[in-house]
């Protein structure tokens, strides 16, 4: 799909985007959802817009987080630092000088097994906002859940991190808010939400 | 001296602050340049450091720009760095341009 704009320019939707400026040690690519404006003449791509951006950050910590390739330290850095987490809260929690968590970070020293577990559940529910989510029964019952999840949880290791692919694709969050939109013509952000629809580990 | 003008200016945007970290929370879309691409590697920052400011940062500046508000917001890093964002903000359709790092 491609539109023409003023002043040379086209817009084009990007069917398979590389998201390298999110910095993540592992392959992000956004399907059918970065809207791109290209250089008419040169075909050079001046700027993309990410949509819910946000969103997209806590989804691919969560996706990554449930994915059973170990954890290396880079991937451990950035997860920590996509939720918002000091070094010295995440040593805190594994129970470890953060000293020792900057070299797990660094790669000179492995993270345990019981550490990663302990990490993933952690972070996880940084990203999916868990403390904001008021005390009830059905939180304790999702407590319970990621609890069992990230327990029978086996990371396997791998030695190339770089491998590890994961694809996302933005999808309406219901069906009659899109529809609400076209009927009044409004120009008002659309709801949607990120899925991850398939996860590929190459090698 | 230097304090008392940072808390005058944190004082001054309290209400732009407010709105920035806040908006970091929400569904917004984010435009980037591609030719920050080269800058951020060369910086050794990346969106989830402009990401970090806008939720933690203050704004310091504040203008206009094609109709949308031009401010400059400055965060401190997770790592301790400090990277100051001038981003254009829309409210109204929950849109943010990247359009400096420093």
């Amino acid at each position: 799909m491609s539109k023409k704009l003023h002043g040379g320019a086209d817009v084009n939707v990007i069917a398979a985007f590389h998201a390298v400026d999110l910095g993540a040690p592992f392959r992000v690519i956004l399907n059918d959802c970065i809207v791109a404006k290209i250089d008419s003449e040169t075909g050079e791509m001046l700027d993309y817009t990410i949509p819910d951006f946000e969103g997209l950050v806590r989804t691919v910590v969560m996706a990554r987080l449930v994915n059973e390739r170990k954890l290396n330290g880079a991937e451990l850095k950035y997860l920590r630092k996509a939720t918002g987490i000091k070094q010295v809260q995440l040593a805190q929690v594994l129970d470890c000088q953060p000293e020792h968590l900057s070299k797990v970070e660094s790669g000179k020293h492995p993270l345990s097994p019981t550490a990663e577990k302990v990490a993933r559940l952690f972070l996880f529910k940084a990203a999916a906002k868990h403390h904001k989510m008021p005390e009830s029964e059905e939180k304790t019952m999702l407590d319970n859940l990621l609890d069992q999840v990230f327990s029978g949880l086996k990371p396997v290791a791998a030695f190339d991190a770089e491998e590890l692919e994961f694809q996302f694709f933005l999808k309406p969050a219901s069906v009659g808010a899109a529809n609400d939109d076209e009927e009044t013509g409004a120009h008002e952000p659309q709801h949607c939400a990120w899925s991850k629809e398939l996860m590929v580990a190459c090698g | 001296m230097a304090t008392n003008s940072n808390r005058k200016i944190v004082e001054k945007y309290r209400v732009e602050t407010e709105c920035v970290n806040q908006l970091a929370e929400l569904q917004y879309a984010l435009t980037v340049p591609s030719r920050f691409s080269a800058q951020m590697q060369a910086r050794n920052v990346d969106l989830l450091d402009v990401f970090h400011v806008m939720k933690h940062g203050q704004v310091v500046s504040s203008g206009m720009r094609d109709r949308a508000g031009l401010w400059v917001v400055r965060g401190i890093l997770l790592d301790g760095e400090s990277l100051d964002v001038t981003l254009t903000f829309r409210f109204s359709e929950l849109h943010v341009e990247l359009l400096d790092l420093a």
